[in-house]
Order: structure tokens, then sequence, then C-alpha cells
């Protein structure tokens, strides 16, 4: 049995880490659909975590692709035309490129819960509910179902497991969402 | 754990964009510490959490996500529900996830929220005797729409960012609908409270200084009275309107007269990793600890290790550090930045020294220099128990049963009566 986190940023990490925390501890299997694996292991998520990353996948679509050339014929154009293009047409890239890469990885039978972790995984999540009608779905953990199981402790040493293309270079417009803002809470 | 189902008796429903998650244990304490006082006042208490997520700040990538969401939680092929689950506290908790754009237009986010609510309460709005919201804009906003036409409206207002929100024509217009509908509003300090009556002079009159609830009677009290104030600590977010940075200037000064002299600063915030180069400049750097912050429950460890807090913030609307010190037994020297000066009212010099705002590092010195002189005469248990009687849970139930027309049962002892909303100093 499995569950899978979605998070195409890092603003919710200290829950996700969490919820990863608490699935491992308890002998759950644990897949991250993310952007990119470097900003995770800067936050301190599970190297026993499989992350599902999409970065490569979106350098190589073809719109990205066609991005690099024009930025190669202007850097300006590529900056005040093509990106402001891409950013709308950027949901429906992630999209084709989870549904190309991580929907033929991923083990569906074996996956209890899909969790939504961040706002930016909203649409993502809504896609792959669509095609896992079956599937539980959740913006939390539902911890329920593994709150009977005794916490295991944790090794000290474990290989990253990561199931992806390999990762490029960056381009400078495929940034993860990572700047926390919205409501204040300096009360 | 009662039964979920309960049926006609008196319900509090709690809205309020701040309280404890996962991923933010530290938002809304104060809430939660409220909600826990009063919930022996009804038969049944649900607090909805709004809690933001922000998402893309491009408005057609924003309208894909809410789209997305509206299809995930609502509509007959729904494939989120959200359920309220138990806490320790004592009541209910519904988690809402509400995804909202980082552009900082407090009209929209309030909207947002009541979007997120309401296909989350049945029937759509709140079945509850009592509607108590957690800031203006947010909690209030909700309140007022989702409360039933002859539910008691109380709100609650706590943001440091008042100012900025009425200051938006939109968010005021909202903030007004707030004011004609609510029943009282609660303020947690009388700086607030001026704020408040200056935007709204027609609402004077159910605008009240009540003050959050704090469970200083569980406090643990330091096992020794301070006796001199070598190790300071300073809690709180590490960034420029918390004074952090005069205090480690201050710090540098004083350390040269007193070689026993430290410093932990407790938090995160922009300016740790500047903040630790101008110690390492001012030749302090090993007398200078900076520690991430701390889940609530570590903080009295910290407390209970140093001599004397200092806070010398620039504005606090309450200062529940300064409270927290206090209640554990320790010395503060807090600056008269709003809230503490109304928190330690009739104490300056019995729970510690109250000094000036200043960018000047010499005034954080000096008041260190002459607390030091005075410590002895400081009298820790005085000043706990005068707090306790101002912002302990069963004082703050006891207010808040009068102004949410209820008995007081709160402390379960049957002595408490029921009080009347009073315009006081917190």
């Amino acid at each position: 049995m499995s569950v899978l986190l979605l998070a195409i940023g890092t603003t919710r990490a200290r829950a996700v880490c969490g919820s990863a925390d608490f699935l491992l501890a308890r002998g759950v299997d644990v897949g991250l659909v993310t952007v990119d694996a470097e900003s995770w292991r800067r936050e301190g998520l599970d190297p026993r975590v499989t992350l599902y990353t999409l970065q490569a996948g979106e350098e190589r679509h073809p719109l990205n692709r066609l991005g690099r050339a024009v930025r190669g014929v202007s850097a300006a154009a590529y900056t005040k035309v093509f990106s402001k293009f891409y950013r709308l047409l950027r949901p429906y890239v992630m999209w084709r490129v989870t549904r190309k890469q991580v929907v033929r990885q991923v083990d569906w039978s074996a996956v209890e819960q899909l969790v939504i972790c961040d706002s930016h995984a909203i649409p993502i999540g809504w896609h792959l509910a669509r095609r896992h009608p079956g599937l539980t779905v959740g913006f939390e953990l539902d911890r329920t179902p593994y709150a009977d199981r005794e916490p295991a402790p944790t090794p000290t040493t474990a290989s990253t497991a990561m199931v992806s293309t390999s990762a490029t270079t960056p381009a400078p417009a495929l940034s993860s969402p990572t700047a926390p803002s919205g409501i204040d809470i300096d009360a | 754990m009662p039964d979920q189902s309960a049926g006609s008796a008196t319900r509090l429903a709690v809205t309020t964009p701040w309280h404890p998650t996962l991923q933010r244990p530290f938002a809304g304490s104060f809430v939660q510490a409220t909600t826990a006082a009063v919930r022996g006042l009804f038969d049944r208490v649900d607090l909805y959490n709004t809690e933001d997520w922000t998402g893309p700040a491009d408005p057609v990538q924003a309208r894909l996500v809410g789209r997305a969401y509206t299809a995930l939680t609502s509509g007959p092929s729904r494939r989120i529900a959200f359920t309220a689950r138990w806490t320790d506290e004592g009541y209910w908790v519904t988690d809402i996830p509400t995804p909202v754009t980082p552009k900082r237009d407090y009209a929209a986010w309030a909207h947002s929220h009541e979007a997120a609510l309401a296909p989350v309460l049945p029937g759509g709005r709140f079945e509850a005797d009592v509607v108590h919201g957690h800031v203006g804009i947010y909690g209030g906003w909700l309140a007022h729409r989702f409360a039933r036409p002859d539910a008691r409206i109380v709100v609650t207002e706590h943001a440091s960012f008042l100012g900025r929100i009425l200051g938006q024509p939109r968010s005021r217009a909202l903030y007004a609908e707030v004011m004609d509908r609510a029943d009282a509003v609660l303020c947690v300090s009388e700086k607030l409270r001026r704020e408040l009556a200056e935007a709204f002079p027609g609402h004077t009159g159910k605008i009240h200084v009540v003050p959050n609830a704090v469970d200083i009677e569980t406090m643990p009290v330091r096992p020794k009275p301070v006796t001199e104030v070598h190790k300071w600590i300073y809690v709180g977010k590490v960034a420029a309107a918390k004074g952090v940075a005069e205090l480690i200037e201050a710090f540098g000064v004083a350390a040269k007269d007193e070689p026993a002299l430290r410093l932990t600063v407790l938090g995160s915030g922009p300016l740790v990793e500047p903040l630790r180069a101008r110690a390492a400049e001012l030749g302090v750097a090993d007398r200078v600890v900076f520690h991430d912050a701390v889940p609530p429950q570590r903080v009295f460890e910290f407390l209970h290790a140093h001599d004397l807090l200092v806070h010398p913030s620039k504005s606090e609307t309450f200062g529940m550090t300064t409270v927290e010190a206090v209640g554990s037994g320790m010395p503060v020297l807090v600056t008269r930045c709003g809230g503490p000066e109304e928190t330690l009212a009739g104490l300056d010099g019995v729970a510690g020294l109250l000094i000036d705002v200043s960018d000047d590092p010499d005034v954080i010195v000096d008041g260190f220099r002459r607390l030091a002189r005075q410590v002895a005469g400081l009298d820790p248990e005085r000043a706990r128990a005068e707090l306790i009687g101002r912002y302990g849970s069963r004082a703050v139930a006891r207010r808040l049963a009068g102004i949410y027309g209820v008995g007081d049962s709160a402390d379960g002892d049957g002595a408490a009566t029921n009080c009347t909303p009073a315009r006081e100093q917190a």
C-alpha cells in the first residue's frame, strides 16, 4: 500500500514532510509528485520518499524547446512575449508531463490516498482524481487508517529513491513556487 | 468525545483564518486558547479554520486552480468532503484549505474564504446560536455571511495589519458590513479599539477591549526566581519590525562591560544570517546563539534556562511572548510598543521594565542596566497573579459569557456570573 503526495512547490513543506514521516514510520510507502527534487532535499524530506519529478519532462516539452529557441534569437522576445504566453499554458504542460510520466510509473492499485498538498497542485490533483474515480483524495492526509500502527524507528541511512527522467540544467522560467505569501499571520 | 449529531443544544461556531495545523503549528494558538476557555459554555463548539493556501499570481492560472478546487469540493460528483475532527482542547475543528492569490487584496481574500467555506456548511449556514469570527475581514466576514439571522455575532480583531485592511476601499466596505451586523466587536488591545472606533465612529458602543485568553494557570513556573540577569533571550520572528537588530547592537555594547552576558535569539526570519554576521563583527559571536523556532510547549524550557526576556518590538497588538515570560516567572525588558504597556499596566517595576520604542540601542542598554540594579525588587509572583486575573482562561471565559449572552459554566464550579460587556482596559 502507498500514499501519493502532490506538491508542486515547497510552500507547505512542513506538512508534506510531517505526513511523509508519519507514514514511513508506519511502514507505508510514500510517493511525491513535484517539480524538482533538490528543493525537497533542502527541506529535509525523508530520502525514502519516492520522488516523481516533472522538471526534466517539462524541459523536454515542445513548448519549452520552442522557448529556448526564442531565447536564442532574442532574450527580450523570450521575456516579454514567450514567458507570458508560457505562463498561461504551464498548468496544461504540467498535466501533460504528469500524464505521460507519473501516471505510467505509479502502481495505482497500491495507492490508498492521493493528497493534494499545495495550491498549485490542485489542477493536477483534479485530473488524477478524475482518472481514478475510486481513489480517496484529500487536502490533508487521513491518518485514521494508520493510527493503530506502532511507529517504527527511523533508519539512520537510506538512499534517495527517484523515479524521473534525469535532471538537466533548469530553465530560468521553470522555477517552482516557493515563496510563502497570503494572509498575514503577524497578529 | 461528544455525539457529533447533537441536536438542538446551545452551539457556538468559531471561524478563523488562524489555528494550529501541521503546516503552521504556531498559528492562532490564541484562538485555540480562547475557544478552549469557552467550550464549557456550550453543548457543542465547532471551529472552522479557513487556512490560506497561496497559489499562482497569474489570474488565468488562479482561475484554473479555483475551478479545479470547486470541482473537487462541491457539486454532485465532488471528491473531497471536509469532516470535523475532535481535538484535545475539547471542540470540533474543520480545516478548510483556501486557495488565495499572493496579491495583498483583502477583499479578494475574504471572498476566497467565503467560497471555500460555503460548500462545507450543511444547509449553507452556521447552525449555531453564537458565531464568533476571528479577524474582522476573514472570520468576521464569514460570520456575517453564514450566520443564521437570529444568531449572535461576535467578532474579535487581532490583526496588526488592520490599518492596511481599512486602507483598501473594497475591504473597508466589507468591514463596514461586518460592523453593521456584529453584535459585539472585541479588540485584543486598546490600540486596536481606537483604530476601529476612528474608522467606524457610529459603532463605538459595540467595540470592546477583551484580550485573548492565555492559559497562564498551566504555564510552568521557573523552579528558582531570577537573581541576576546575565542570560538574555529574545523569542519571536527575527525581523526588522521586532527590533532584533537593535537588540544585537545593544547586546554588543552591554557585553563589553559584562563578561557573563549571553544572548539567545529563538526564532526564524529574514534577519538571522545578517544578524549572525553583525554579532561576529561586534566580537560577540561566541556569546550569541541563534536557535530555530520551537513548538509552543518547548518555549518554557528556553525561558527557564534564561534570566531575562528582551522584547524590543516596534509594534505589538498584544505581546503574547511577554505574557508567557511573566507567566513563567521571568523578568522582562520590553518596549512600550502598543500591547505590552496594556498587558503590563501597573506592573512596570514589578514584572520587569518598560522602555521606549527607539532605533537607538542605548535605550535597551540603559533599560538593562536599570533592571540589573533593581532585579531583587521585582515581584514575579504578584505579576503572574495579576496576569491570571486579566488574561487567564477563566477570567476571559467569564467576560465572553456575558458577551455571548450565555450562562458561565466554563470553570465548572458554578461560581462565576454573567458579565456585561464592558469597554475595559485590558
